[in-house]
């Protein structure tokens, strides 16, 4: 899929949250996430989220991914209003339009890494064969063939969530979610899997990632600021000393959930 | 362990089973139900052992003594209580009777009795005969007595529950029993046969709290049992029996003693020479040592070796039932300990050793167990209270006391807190066993099944297998039968200990077929592939599931299969003795009865056909000396082999044969045979035997004369007719021979047998008129009550379900990580359903397939014990595919199905993934 179409009817956003609010619990208890995000995130976009503790950052990315509902407003993927598909429809939407990276891994223990990789494909009902190569072939993209028939328990934390970028990325996803993809991984592995992000928005996808590491986000096109679940700034192909400073202005201490 | 480290693990064990409410009530469910049973059925037992005064106040009310005029004559000998048995000593011989019999032999019992206990009160207890009451229902049998119930003395040995006891002429008490059966209400009439002048107005009901089913009339003093003797023919009998009560038939009497006095031992003594037995009040409270007993209770009982036989068997029972439990509640430790494994390596990484661990896994067994064996000891006392007038009914009497016998009690929570410590202890051992890094980092290495293990499995599993069916083979037969154990014989006993052998074999060989099972899983589709891997990789849980499947269903193939082959092998060796359906009615000896008892049998049993009679050939020497006339060569020939006489109907009804030929022949004077080998020529040779030819003398062989008779005979070849008799002969050529025929019963061959409750009836008719008749349907080889295969197969059935929905619960609950992960790559909402269907249905498959392998080494092994056993060729083995087919197809796919209903569709997508 190339840059000129973004979405599925050629023109809009990969991405678009549109005025979204999330409220958690009830009565007393009652906590907003998040207070009425709008945010568009276009094809070969690469969007990084930063925030303190609590500001919204995770309940953003697992909305995006349609894993939660948001309580107003919409979620558009690719043009089509999650919140309006039948069940079946929106698990069909997770595994061939939307890769989601968890922070920690969330492999399943009982399949080797080929076979988590090709779990989404496998799902969708693709023959064995091809899931297979498919996932070799990510394997291979990010460097790490010799895991093929390992199992999640037998990998270090680095290779796990190598292996769980490549399941988010198999099958063509337009749009691919992370939420703190690096945090397990030293610089240079971390540098390494922030590159095939990269590499996948520039051939098309559209990214977004939630770090608190203004390093890591220097990577991205755009890097979005959240507190108290609004959106309170946004910056433009910002070096890491920049994001730094943004960041300091914007929350006393950034963390990796939100 | 000191008891601090101790304390921390209960203390952490208590906590761990609030939190997880879920898997805590589960494991107390599965402990409690079994404790509740057992204390419930304890304390019904206990309730109904009564102590000394209970079983006083049951036998003499308020009174002080209950004498029986026993043996007037006679010197008696007794226990403290005489219903326990009596022993009368005749006048001996070449003595002549001791003053004390001489005196009682001709005296009035009641005077007697009043001059030896002087001041004495005597209230007349003896039951009376037995009487037909007239009711709407018709009449109704029923015991009679006589009581007066206004007086107090009465109350505990007859009790007044309801109405008002009879105060007035002709007014009666009568049990609930008489009421249901009669159709009969308080305040209603009714009269007693032969005594139909006089009716009985019912005021009130009574019962014997020893005896609810009692069916009695309860007349006032003098109202009812002098009457009724009077009227009584000489034939009617009172009832006879030992009676618990007051000895039924004798006069018996309750006493009351001046104050101040009791009747003692010695007391009791002096009334047993005079032929009296009495159960005293103050002998019974205060029993005599032994050595001044003289009587010892006989025990004729001689079923120790039963009474052991059935030890074993409760033994066996709740063997099975605590390893049931055990097993079942196993993968709950498992899990629980799986779950909390980064806290139990927080304890390794605090300093804990392994012992500290696994008393953590430990504690909660005690804790959970603890409480699920409180639990169940005390539903069980609060049921047995709520219910005990039902079961008081059930049972026939009421409870003495509520018999709670705390050692009982703690005895029966003791084994339910063991059971659950017996659970606790593989999760235990495996969670001290896990790495501390390995914990804390959450991985899960999976290791394979330890080597010595499976060698183990695989020699216990061939060695007793071996043991099972070689010693069988080799065996020649001796010492059959001669019960070693506990009733069982060597062969017996050597086949149970290979088998039981195999089984735990097997048991230690699941954890590594679980695994190889987990290789294949890389050939199946997803959803097969991660429920299979899931399994092998948490043996923990799915082992000992998989474990109690087997065992139940090795049961049920093992008697499924045994009852199958023997009752296929019986019915092939079976042979009837008279046509299928026929109905026989048979007399020893002619009675002017018979006409009587056929026709009763024909009006009891309608549909019947044309009725054949039968007669015996009877050859007489001399005016008091006869035999049966036989037929020469006829070596079966006693009893149905014998030659009978009779017409066409005979050939028709007891040998199915319908041959005008044979008919007419036999009309014409010829004898009827079906074996030609039983022909000299073309002539039927009849013997007749006489009597001694001389007197018979020591040593040597007396002979008998012996007549030979020829006569004319035809052959019918019909083997199966040749079974049931030699032939048939005309009264009219055995009359013409000199001969007489004595009337031997009568045969009809209706299409379909008659039902059995119609032939109850009808049998009892017929023993009613006459004594000696004997009726009998012939209804082809019966098997053998399949109830225990059906009870088998049942309670198999629900192991294998409750086994695998259990664990496909906790594997769910384990799992929920998992599936969370699976939605959020885009799983379709019913993966969840999909896997625990595949899951639960894979432990059903894989325990019910080796519990099947396993119920084949005990059944076979059986089976060819009896084949040595009876000498006979190797047994064909009936393979019972519909019970094998439930348990190891049927209720795997039942339990799969119930798993995917009860499994939530809705994937639990967790609000913080990551």
């Amino acid at each position: 899929m190339s840059k000129s179409s973004p979405s599925r009817n050629g023109t809009g956003p990969v991405l678009h949250l549109d005025h979204v609010t999330r409220v958690h619990g009830r009565g007393a208890a009652e906590v907003h996430a998040l207070r009425g995000v709008d945010l568009r995130v276009q094809a070969g976009e690469f969007v990084a989220v930063m925030g303190p503790s609590g500001s919204g950052k995770s309940t953003l990315l697992t909305l995006a991914g349609g894993l939660d509902a948001p309580t107003t407003g919409q979620v558009l993927v690719e043009g089509v209003a999650l919140g309006g598909l039948s069940r079946k429809k929106l698990a069909a939407a997770r595994r061939r339009s939307i890769g989601y990276v968890f922070q920690d891994y969330n492999l399943i223990p009982a399949l080797t890494a080929a076979e988590n990789i090709a779990l989404p494909r496998e799902l969708d009902g693709v023959s064995g064969r091809v899931t297979r190569r498919e996932a070799l072939a990510a394997l291979e993209e990010l460097g790490i063939p010799e895991l093929a028939g390992r199992y999640p328990d037998d990998m270090s934390g680095g290779q796990q969530q190598r292996v769980a970028i490549a399941r988010a990325l198999v099958g063509d996803r337009r749009l691919v979610l992370a939420d703190e993809p690096t945090g397990a991984l030293d610089s240079t592995n971390g540098e390494a899997v922030l590159g095939v992000l990269r590499a996948r928005c520039d051939a098309g996808a559209a990214a977004m990632m939630v770090t608190h590491e203004p390093r890591h986000a220097s990577w991205a096109d755009r890097v979005v600021f959240l507190r108290d679940g609004l959106i309170v700034d946004e910056g433009f192909g910002r070096s890491a000393e920049s994001l730094q400073t943004m960041a300091a202005r914007h929350g006393n201490r950034i963390e990796a959930t939100g | 362990m000191k008891l601090g480290p101790l304390k921390v693990a209960l203390r952490i064990a208590r906590r761990d089973a609030l939190r997880a409410k879920g898997r805590s009530a589960l494991v107390i469910a599965m402990i409690s139900l079994p404790v509740l049973g057992v204390a419930g059925a304890d304390i019904v037992y206990r309730s109904g052992q009564l102590a000394p005064a209970e079983r006083v106040e049951r036998l003499l009310g308020g009174a002080d003594a209950l004498v029986t005029a026993y043996e007037p004559g006679s010197t008696v000998q007794q226990g403290p209580f005489a219903e326990d048995g009596a022993l009368a000593i005749g006048v001996r011989a070449n003595q002549g009777p001791t003053p004390e019999q001489a005196r009682s032999a001709g005296a009035d019992p009641a005077a007697l009795l009043k001059e030896l206990l002087p001041g004495a009160t005597l209230l007349p207890a003896a039951a009376g005969l037995n009487a037909s009451a007239g009711s709407p229902n018709g009449l109704v049998r029923t015991e009679t007595s006589e009581a007066d119930l206004t007086d107090p003395v009465w109350k505990g040995r007859l009790a007044l529950v309801e109405g008002r006891a009879p105060n007035a002429a002709h007014e009666a008490a009568v049990t609930r029993e008489f009421l249901a059966e009669s159709g009969l209400h308080l305040g209603e009439a009714t009269t007693l046969k032969g005594l139909e002048k006089t009716p009985f107005t019912l005021t009130g009901v009574v019962e014997h709290p020893d005896d609810l089913a009692k069916v009695e009339f309860v007349g006032r003093p003098g109202e009812v049992l002098a009457p009724l003797a009077a009227t009584a023919p000489a034939a009617a009998k009172p009832p006879t029996g030992a009676g618990d009560r007051s000895t039924p038939g004798k006069p018996a009497w309750l006493l009351r003693l001046p104050a101040g006095t009791t009747l003692g031992w010695e007391g009791v003594k002096k009334l047993n020479q005079y032929g009296f037995t009495a159960t005293s009040r103050a002998v019974a409270l205060d029993p005599p040592p032994a050595s001044q007993v003289s009587y010892r209770q006989t025990d004729f009982d001689s079923s120790s070796p039963l009474r052991s036989d059935k030890a074993v068997v409760v033994g066996t029972v709740a063997g099975m039932a605590l390893l049931e439990v055990a097993l079942l509640a196993g993968p709950a430790f498992a899990v629980g300990a799986r779950r909390s494994r980064r806290q139990l390596a927080l304890i390794g990484a605090s300093g804990g050793d392994r012992g500290h661990i696994a008393a953590v896994v430990l504690g909660s067994g005690l804790v959970l167990g603890a409480v699920g064996a409180i639990t169940g000891v005390a539903l069980g006392t609060g049921l047995v209270a709520l219910t005990r007038p039902w079961i008081e009914e059930t049972g026939g009497s009421r409870f003495g006391h509520f018999g709670l016998q705390a050692p009982d009690l703690f005895a029966i929570a003791f084994v339910g807190v063991v059971t659950a410590l017996l659970a606790a202890a593989l999760p235990a051992l495996q969670a001290a066993r896990q790495s501390v890094t390995a914990g804390l980092t959450g991985r899960d290495t999976v290791k394979p099944p330890s080597r010595w293990t499976t060698a183990a499995g695989i020699v216990l599993f061939v060695s007793g297998a071996a043991v099972a069916l070689l010693a069988v083979g080799t065996n020649d037969g001796t010492g059959r039968g001669i019960a070693v154990f506990a009733g069982l014989d060597r062969m017996t006993l050597t086949v149970l200990a290979g088998s039981t052998t195999a089984e735990l074999g097997l048991l230690a060989l699941t954890p590594v077929l679980i695994a190889f099972c987990g290789r294949l899983a890389r050939f199946l589709p997803l959803g097969g592939r991660l429920a299979l891997r899931d399994s092998a990789r948490h043996r923990g849980r799915t082992a000992p599931a998989i474990a109690a499947v087997m065992a139940a269903v090795a049961g049920s193939v093992a008697i499924g299969l045994y009852t199958a082959s023997s009752d296929a092998m019986d019915a092939a060796t079976y042979r009837p003795h008279s046509p299928i359906n026929s109905v026989s009615l048979g007399v020893l000896t002619d009675s002017p009865q018979l006409p009587q008892v056929r026709a009763a049998i024909e009006q009891d049993l309608p549909e019947l056909g044309e009725r054949a009679d039968l007669s015996t050939a009877v050859y007489s020497w001399c005016a008091q000396c006869s035999s049966n006339v036989t037929v020469k060569g006829n070596n079966g020939g006693f009893g149905s082999r014998a030659l009978v006489v009779g017409d066409a109907a005979v050939l028709h009804n007891a040998f199915a044969v319908r041959d005008p030929a044979a008919e007419q022949a036999l009309a014409a004077g010829k004898a009827v045979v079906f074996d030609r080998s039983l022909l000299s020529g073309d002539k039927l040779v009849l013997q007749l035997t006489g009597g001694f030819v001389a007197p018979p003398q020591p040593g040597a062989n007396p002979t008998q004369d012996v007549r030979e008779i020829p006569v004319d005979a035809v052959v019918v070849e019909n083997p199966t007719a040749a079974r049931y008799g030699a032939g048939v002969i005309g009264t009219r050529t055995i009359t013409g021979l000199g001969l007489t025929t004595r009337p031997s019963g009568s045969v009809w061959l209706p299409s379909t047998a008659p039902d059995r409750k119609a032939t109850q009836r009808a049998s009892a008719t017929a023993d009613r008129i006459l004594p000696s008749a004997l009726l009998d349907v012939e209804r082809g080889f019966q098997p053998k009550s399949d109830l225990p295969t059906t009870a088998l197969t049942g309670f198999a059935a629900l192991v294998v379900l409750g086994s695998a929905c259990i664990a496909t619960g906790l594997a769910a609950a384990d799992s929920r990580r998992d599936q969370a992960t699976l939605a959020a790559v885009g799983a379709p909402p019913g993966i969840r359903r999909t896997l625990s269907g595949i899951q639960c249905a894979l432990i059903a498959v894989l325990g019910a397939a080796l519990g099947t392998v396993n119920g084949f080494v005990p059944a076979v092994a059986l089976l060819m014990a009896r084949d040595v056993a009876n000498q006979a060729g190797s047994s064909t083995i009936v393979v019972p595919w519909a019970t094998i087919g439930l348990t190891t197809l049927a209720v795997p796919l039942l339990a799969g199905l119930l798993a995917v209903l009860f499994t939530r569709a809705d994937a639990p997508l967790t609000r913080r993934l990551g």
